[in-house]
This record gives structure tokens, sequence and C-alpha cells, in this order.
């Protein structure tokens, strides 16, 4: 494991934030008020199943959340001290691809397929460091080989559909790696792609962090995935961040009822013969019509009265590892929070 | 458990595309080995695992045991008859004994029709054509039934596909497929299109299932883990030809082809500490292209114990230990 960075200041602070989308039915609160910090060389994982927010999560960062139909309600995200979110159109353009960049996760719909390889490659490269084409492109061929694709001055002037999955999914990471970035956002990069390019991949990934302290944002769904890259992580359900811990802590002591069910509901290769997997019972909710109070009520085991009322608030652990842990519900609020008196008055 | 009668044998399967040129005067210019020259069996009872990576040919596998899928040659027996040699007829009455799975709950169930419709759509067929002795009254009682051993509510009878989420809609799926009480299921990627807390849902019906109808399963996946978990022997195929075969336990402990080690290197284990300490093959590269012509071990090229001999000939499929065959020249 890398040494803690929990002394440094953090390069990224999510305050708040909330992202909605105005539909039809309703307001759709994607991302309801999130908290978390990314220090320079951690690798943060969020983690969570399909309509989390995770995705949502990271569109926000860099302003690329399609509006309408989405709004960013509220909160603040400080890159470096400045509020991403009030600049103009202009300031987040120079901070996107330059600052923080993004890989997403099918690297087939994600890249031009009328563009040779290499000009997509330099077109960051002219934007952001003013190099001239002839130089941009020859960056994008050293990039490449950086990235291991065999052959690449002659395979930089290909297009995308005579490269494989895995080899797309390189050059996406070129390209969001080719101006240095201090943080690359990858969303589910390795859910398209076979086992083994995953692993080629994920090497890669950590290999480029390790060695640039560039510090990494990884969406996924695949606990196994995390277990192996991040430093720290965040569950995601509904909307909210419902419990974030060091990854070791996470993995070993799962506070929130989510998290364990999770963990506990995922066949793995090195598990007791033929036990039979936990699952979670029903379904991950409709955002649309959240149940009031833990979102997670109707699905938890431990339910309580006091759940179906309110929102557990942020129960802060100590900083244990260096990785700040804290969990949202009701099970690990403190005796003493001044909520007793509802949770026990129900119960005379 | 399960005993020793083989349900279902597939002998030396050749699945071949042609790739042809040309817009007008199409000509041949080479074929595409999708799956070349397999064999192994499934026994009653049991649960047979595929795997293998993206084009490697076990959905086209898959395909050609179900008839859905022409093959180019081999055999593939059911219950000792060989399904390639019926007449349509005699095609279609077998085919009530072994039902698909399909992977995509999305666009395997049609969206005009009701839930209750799509699981009774395979009784009714057949009790029109007089092969199975259902009034249409025993048709919907056994459509309620089925729905709620799958897990599904009676109310939701009337509902379209849209209306469901991608785990029930994978519960109608297979309400559907044990509609006509298959010896059979052949399920073909059933969980990799669901979240994962669905997953394990939907693994642990099927498991459920597999004991009270005493089912056999061909189960398709990529997830090693998934498989590990529901299989109890594995086939691992790579580029249309097969690496390994043996019981998911040893394979898991004691993999014997350079293949199955990278594979099962390559899967994330959920526990950090663990992760940490592991040594990971990475592969170089690429599994190659189906179409190239090829002679020697299709994994050669990736292979970090290749030899000159791989080169000249493909190893054979040869059994090591009981029931673990491995095709490696390290192992012969």
């Amino acid at each position: 494991m890398k040494e803690t960075k929990a002394g440094e200041a953090p390069i990224l602070s999510v305050r708040n934030l909330r992202t909605y989308f105005d539909t039809e039915y309703g307001v759709v609160k994607a991302v309801d008020d999130i908290s978390f910090d990314v220090r320079k060389g951690e690798v943060l994982g969020l983690v969570g199943e399909s309509g989390c927010g995770k995705s949502v999560t990271n569109l926000s960062l860099l302003r690329l959340v399609p509006t309408p139909p989405g709004r960013i309600a509220g909160g603040q995200i400080l890159f470096n001290g400045k509020n991403l979110l009030e600049g103009s159109e202009e300031d987040i353009r120079l901070i996107r691809g330059a600052n923080i960049s993004m890989i997403f996760q099918d690297p087939m719909t994600s890249l031009n397929p009328l563009l040779r390889i290499s000009l997509q490659i330099a077109e960051a490269l002219e934007l952001h460091h003013g190099l001239s084409k002839k130089a941009a492109v020859a960056k994008a061929v050293e990039l490449l080989k950086a990235i291991g694709i065999p052959d690449a001055e002659s395979r930089a002037h290909d297009y995308p559909h005579q490269f494989s999955g895995g080899m797309r999914q390189r050059v996406m990471i070129a390209m969001a790696i080719s101006c240095n970035p201090d943080i690359l956002i990858a969303d589910e990069p390795t859910t398209a792609l076979d086992v083994t390019i995953q692993a080629q991949i994920l090497d890669l990934i950590k290999n480029l962090s390790d060695r640039n302290t560039m510090s990494v944002i990884m969406i996924t769904h695949d606990l196994g995935v995390v277990a192996g890259m991040c430093d720290t992580i965040c569950v995601m359900y509904a909307g909210h961040i419902v419990e974030k811990a060091g990854v070791d802590e996470l993995f070993s002591d799962p506070k929130h009822p989510y998290t364990r069910g999770l963990l506990d509901s995922v066949p793995r290769i090195d598990s007791a013969w033929r036990r039979r997997l936990y699952s979670i019972p029903g379904a991950p909710p409709n955002l649309v019509q959240l149940p009031a109070g833990c979102p997670f009520r109707p699905r938890c085991e431990r339910v309580m009265d006091i759940c179906g009322r309110e929102f557990p608030p942020e129960t802060v652990f100590g900083e244990a590892g260096g990785a700040p842990r804290s969990v949202r519900c009701w099970l690990h609020v403190p005796r003493d929070a001044g909520h007793e008196v509802q949770r026990d008055a129900k119960h005379e | 458990m399960h005993d020793t009668t083989t349900l279902l044998e597939v002998k030396n399967l050749k699945v071949h595309f042609p790739i042809e040129k040309g817009i007008l005067l199409r000509r041949r210019v080479g074929w595409l080995k999708a799956v070349d020259d397999i064999s192994f069996s499934v026994k009653k009872g049991e649960a047979l695992g595929l795997v293998g990576e993206s084009g490697c040919g076990k959905s086209t596998t898959a395909m050609a045991i179900a008839q859905l899928q022409a093959a180019t040659s081999g055999s593939v027996l059911f219950e000792e008859r060989d399904l390639r040699a019926l007449s349509p007829k005699e095609l279609y009455e077998a085919r009530r004994n072994f039902q698909i799975v399909f992977q995509d709950p999305y666009s395997s169930l049609n969206p005009r029709m009701k839930a209750a419709d799509i699981i009774a759509e395979p009784m009714r067929i057949y009790a029109r054509r007089g092969a199975l002795d259902l009034s249409e009254k025993q048709i919907s009682e056994k459509t309620a039934s089925l729905m709620e051993r799958v897990g599904l509510l009676p109310s939701f009878a009337g509902r379209y596909p849209h209306e469901f989420s991608g785990g029930q809609r994978q519960r109608i799926g297979i309400a559907r497929a044990l509609a006509l009480e298959p010896k059979l299921i052949i399920a073909d990627e059933p969980v990799s299109a669901l979240d994962v807390s669905i997953q394990s849902q939907i693994l642990n019906l099927l498991k459920d299932l597999q004991d009270e109808f005493n089912l056999t399963f061909l189960f398709i996946a990529h997830n090693l883990a998934v498989v590990e978990y529901f299989c109890s022997r594995i086939v691992v195929m790579y580029l249309g030809t097969i690496a390994e075969i043996a019981e998911s336990k040893v394979l898991y402990e004691k993999p014997l082809h350079p293949y199955t080690k990278a594979l099962l290197s390559a899967v994330p284990i959920p526990d950090p500490p663990k992760e940490r300490l592991r040594k990971r093959i990475i592969l170089k590269g690429d599994v190659p292209s189906p179409t190239k012509e090829r002679i020697g071990c299709p994994f050669r090229e990736r292979c970090s114990e290749a030899m000159e001999r791989c080169a000249k000939s493909a190893p054979p499929l040869v059994e090591v230990e009981a029931g673990h065959q491995v095709a490696c020249f390290l192992y012969e």
C-alpha cells in the first residue's frame, strides 16, 4: 500500500454536491448532497449499482451533465481551492483534459470513428499545450508507445475501428494522460473488456498513477477491481454516499448493511467451497419515488423505526489508517447525538 | 448427487463461417473458425460451465447445440440421438427438452406481450400442436405457479416487459425456459447484464431450481467467479478450441493450461490484502483474429511457456488425471 496521504491537503474537494434532473415524472435527485476529498496520488473508488449516481457525480465534476434536463442544484467542487461550479464555460474548458481528464466506459463510442488515432490524441495537446500539429502527433506516438501499443509509429495513423477493444481503451487512456492531468476520472474503464485485458488496463492505470502521482477517481460496480486498485472507497446508494472508508477497513469491517450485503453477494474464486451467496432482497430503488428516510430501508435487514422517518446523518469515525471513515446509517449514530429520544420514544 | 449418465455429448463440433468478398460476384476468401473441433459431454444433473473471453466461441457452441446455428460438422448427441440428423418435426419434439435462458433480459422478451403470455407461450405452442396435453386453464395455472416459483408476484401477470426491472425480466425468461419442463437448460450469460445484488438473487434462484427439478445446466459465462459458484465442471475455451476441462474445484486450485492460469490470475478478488500479494500473469496483446489461418497451438503467441513444437502442431486435448483434460504440450 502506498503511504498515507491523510496529512496532505486535498486537491479536489466536493462539498454537498447535488445534481438533479427535471423529468416529466418529477425531480430525480441523481446526486443528493455528497462530499468527498481526493488527495494527490490517491486512488478513490466510487462503488455502487446502476442508478446510484456514480457516473452523474463524475460528469458533475467536469460540468458535463446535460442541461436540461440535468442541473447542478447546489454544492461546491473545489479544485486546488477554486470552485469549478462558478467559472465560465471557457474556464472549465481549460481544466478539462488539462487538469482533470476522463476515460469513459465504452471505448467504441467515445472515439471519433472518422479521425485517425494520432489526431485524436494530438487534439488535446494542441489545445492545452499549444503544440504544433506535427509536434503534437509526435507526442501522440510517444504516448502510444508508453501505454504499450505495439508498432506505435504505424498504428498511430490507423482509425479506431482497426483497433481492438483493449487497444481502444489504451488510446482513451493515452488521450486522458496526454496533458499530465492531476486527476484522472475513470468511469467503468474495464467493464466492456475481457478479464485478461482488464488486468492489462488496470495495471497500466495503476502504474501511471504511481509514476506521475496522478490521482484517480475510479468508478466501478466491481468490488474486486476496487480491492486491488483503490486507497479509499465511497459506496453510493440512491444518490448518497452511504459509506466512506479506506480500502482495508471497508472490506474487513463494512459498517453499512448495504456495503456488507454487497460484499457478501459477490461470488469470488477464492471463497470457501460452495458457500451460498447472500442476496440483498429487492432491487435498487426508483429515484423518482424514493421512500422517506433512508433509501436502503426497504431492502435492509436491520431496519429500525427511525429509518423510515429521517435520512441518517453522517457518523464520522476516527481517521484510522489515515483514511477518513464515515457511514450514514442509524445503527452507527452515537447514542448521545440527540436523535436517541426519537428512537426510544417509538419503542415504548 | 447426480448420476453419471450422459445427457448431452458434443463430438468434434465445428462451426465455420465463410468470409466473403466482392459485391456482385461474392467469393469465399477464408473461413472464420468460431468453433473448431470441440468435444465434451454434460452429465445428467450437473452444471457444466463454458468459460472464455469474447470471441472464444462459447456462445456459438451453445447456439450450435440448441440447433439455432447450423454446425459445419460434428455431432450433438442429446440422449444419444444426434440433433443434427433429426428431421424438422423430430427436432421440434426434441426441443422441449432443452431450453435457453438468454443473456439480455431486455431484448429476449417480446415487448408487446404480457409477462404471463410470454411464460405460457411455449406451452401454448406445444398444446396447439397436440404435443402437450394441457387445457388453457391448466396452462394458466401452471403459468401462475411458475411465476410464483421464480419470485414474481401474481399481480405482475398482466404487465409488459418494460414495466419490470432487469432482474425481474430475467426471472420471466427463466420461467419461460422452465415451462416445458426441460431436461437441459442452456444459460447464455444469464447474469452478466445484472447488478451485483441482483446477480446473486438470480444465481441462487437457478441453483434452487436445479436441485428442485433435477435440471442439467450448460452455463456460459465470462465471469469466472460466477462459473465457479454455479458449476461443478468447467470447460475453458480459447479461440474456438478447448484449452482445459476439469471439475471446478480442481480447475481453481490446480489449473494446468497456461491460459487458464492467466485467466484465473486476472480475476480480481474482493479482498485488499490478498489482492496486493497476488502475482498477476499479465498476458501480452489481444486474442488473435479467428479468421487467420493457423497451425499450432492457438494460444502460443501469448503463452509464456511456448516451445518450438507449439508452432508446428496444435496440442490435442488429453486426460492427465481422471476427469482433468488439458490441451497443452507441457503435460504430454
